[in-house]
């Protein structure tokens, strides 16, 4: 009841402000703002049907002054049934110190991975893939902290991220969690591959860890890859992501899984973008009661099509076949459609490659 | 002992590099980086992120770009508005204090002219990507372009002091260069016959100022929004009505199904033209010597045109 209220307080608030922001004297000031509507449909096969808005957002941004700029955003989601509003992203971010070189303090999604860094409605499919899910939530590990970031001086793209954030709670949570024995810490390594207009691919390296407060140690390390260019005058994508995922807890066996996605993507008229997402998750440690490791495995196959009618509206169509092995049961099978709107008013920032 | 010399031979190699490394120059597009070129002479080491032989409205940000940035002395840019898709994106993700927006190391050329077409009244995206600064392509007119190597030459001065002289002689050497040649131009193209043209987008909007030729309409419906097959015939169509008998397009656009509608329609002649310095033209006189030549063969063009029909009617 009392985290109702507070968040209903903090989006009055919010729109009071932005209210008054957009009214009152900005001009000079740089203040831009944007909205984003993710509106999804599902279809599933044979159990629900849901039509809804998915996450609404408001961001504000602009420099703060000569050194820093900042950025508040906050996000409406649809969680049993009702819209909320929860603060998403707010923090300050300086790039004025040395070459090469800024920080950011503050609330944000970790520099992590490519889709933990990219907002979801910018997303080239429509939903997470299962490692992404089971390891981050639904949208990504937001937390608040503190995250530098160094661009090398080397003949050749190296960018080095590492961030130390609260940690009370990892992944998608409504309460305020527990403090751990050691906060999140994470670290990220970019480089970059240009072959001209055919080709360009950045390459990531990911280590997210933390001690939880009852002493559980966690371990996630990370590929990412995307690669981006044009054949044949058309234009295509390829994303991938690896990650496993090590927990040790303090008595007990430790818990080693692993997953990865592919998903190519091609322009097939203008405006008009095929993809396929496959995805794949599978926990190495699971054992029966004999110490046997077992065979066990989730994956799921998603042709996409995509329409972007401009640069600030998209339209996307899904199926997605999911299929879990688990020991001891039958392997179960879910069909489903998905449709996605998104829709961006005001301005909106141009994308990491 | 010898680990005490390699070191110091390493030391001495970075220290000479770093000495005899020339200041580096980034420019958005292939047109200024012509000019730093032209009067800058080796001096400088000039890249320029955007070709000539794309589109520059629209350019991915890549991290071979925010590299380049980041190891800039200069970012000499066009500015009003054509970069805004991908160029703050680069500036932030380099971060080089030596040449973000308000720094001594960044200048914009397009506000430097008279710029054209500012939108009066409010504008919103129901209009597709206006300009809100106006039309930034300013450096498809030779008369412009001769100022902005002026406004060029100054900051090159700032940057290599002792060569702040040069520069100045080459940027007015090269524009009055551009003058002389304006006026052949000009009587080239008035002895064309061509005086209403229709082109993709308005990109040449500063040209056909300078040398009288009515911009009589686009294929795109909006600014950057890309045409349908339906929506280009429809104005094809209407200009040939209007009397209109050149459609140029930039050859960053796709001018196939424009070549195929106007081979429907008589003495109208469509042409793919380049509009920014590349590897073919490699300097601005080269570019508006293509220019030119491309309406005059107007004529020539329209001679045979006449007899294609000719023949056809025959049959
Ligand atoms: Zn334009």
């Amino acid at each position: 009841m009392k985290r109702n209220l507070y968040k209903k307080f903090f989006a009055t608030l919010f729109f009071l402000i932005s209210s008054v922001l957009l009214n009152a004297k900005t001009e000079g000031t740089g203040l831009e703002m944007s909205a984003s509507v993710d509106f999804l449909a599902t279809v599933n096969d044979p159990k629900q049907e849901t039509f809804a808005i998915r996450e609404a957002e408001v961001s504000l941004f602009a420099p703060i002054d000569h050194r820093f700029h900042g950025l508040l955003s906050i996000a409406a989601h649809r969680e049993d049934g009702v819209s909320m509003f929860e603060l998403h992203e707010a923090f300050i971010r300086g790039d004025k110190f040395f070459s090469g070189f800024s920080a950011k303090a503050g609330q944000f999604f970790l520099g992590v991975g490519r889709l933990n860094q990219v907002h979801r409605h910018d997303w080239p499919f429509i939903s997470p893939p299962t490692v992404f899910k089971k390891y981050f939530g639904n949208e990504g590990i937001l937390d608040t902290g503190l995250e530098v970031s160094y661009l090398l001086p080397l003949p050749f793209y190296l960018d080095i991220t590492a961030g130390v954030t609260s940690g009370w709670t990892f992944g998608h949570s409504h309460d305020q969690g527990k403090q751990p024995k050691i906060p999140t810490h994470y670290g990220r390594l970019k480089t970059f591959i240009d072959g001209g207009d055919a080709f360009g691919l950045a390459l990531g390296l990911n280590y997210i860890g933390r001690h939880s407060s009852e002493g559980e140690r966690l371990h996630i390390f990370g590929l990412d890859g995307v690669a981006k260019g044009e054949i044949f005058g058309r234009n295509y994508l390829f994303q991938t992501e690896t990650w496993m995922r090590q927990t040790i807890p303090k008595s007990g066996e430790k818990n080693l899984s692993l997953g990865f996605y592919l998903f190519p993507q091609m322009e097939l008229v203008k405006s008009f973008k095929l993809g396929v997402l496959f995805d794949y998750y599978t926990i190495l440690s699971l054992e029966n009661v004999l110490g046997n490791k077992v065979s066990n495995s989730d994956y799921a196959f998603s042709p996409t099509l995509a329409y972007d009618a401009s640069e600030f509206a998209s339209f996307k169509l899904a199926y997605k076949y999911l299929r879990s092995n688990q020991p001891g049961k039958v392997s179960e099978e879910t069909h489903s459609a998905e449709f996605q709107i998104v829709f961006i008013l005001g301005a909106h920032p141009a994308h990491d490659f | 002992m010898i680990s005490k010399k390699l070191i110091f031979f390493i030391l001495l190699f970075f220290v000479s590099v770093q000495a005899f490394a020339l200041p580096k120059v980034i420019t958005t597009t292939s047109d200024l980086g012509a000019i730093v070129g032209e009067i800058g002479g080796n001096n400088f080491s000039v890249t320029s992120i955007c070709d000539g032989t794309r589109d520059p409205h629209f350019l991915e940000a890549k991290p071979s770009y925010i590299l380049a940035v980041s190891k800039a002395d200069l970012v000499i840019a066009n500015g009003l508005g054509l970069e805004v898709g991908w160029l703050p994106k680069l500036l932030t993700a380099a971060r080089n204090p030596k040449v973000t927006e308000n720094s001594s190391g960044y200048l914009e050329v397009g506000s430097a002219v008279k710029v054209l077409e500012i939108p009066e009244g409010p504008i919103n995206r129901s209009q597709g990507d206006v300009h809100p600064e106006g039309n930034p392509h300013v450096t498809l007119d030779p008369i412009r372009l001769g100022e902005i190597a002026l406004v060029i030459a100054e900051k090159l001065g700032k940057i290599v002091p002792k060569s702040a002289e040069s520069f100045k002689k080459n940027a007015l050497a090269f524009q009055l260069k551009l003058q002389e040649k304006t006026k052949d131009w000009q009587k080239r193209i008035a002895a064309s016959g061509v005086k209403s043209v229709i082109t993709h987008h308005k990109t040449l909007t500063y040209f056909f100022d300078r040398f009288g030729i009515t911009n009589a309409g686009m294929l795109e419906p909006f600014p950057g929004v890309p045409p349908t097959a339906k929506h280009i015939l429809s104005v094809i169509q209407n200009a040939s009505k209007n009397n209109v008998k050149m459609i140029l397009i930039e050859n960053y656009f796709d001018s196939k199904i424009a070549e195929k509608a106007a081979s429907q329609i008589p003495n109208i002649l469509v042409a793919s033209v380049p509009v920014a310095v590349s590897s073919k033209n490699k300097t601005s006189f080269d570019l508006f010597e293509e220019l030119v030549a491309t309406i005059e063969s107007y004529k020539k063009e329209e001679k045979k045109l006449k007899e294609e029909k000719k023949a056809k009617d025959q049959v």
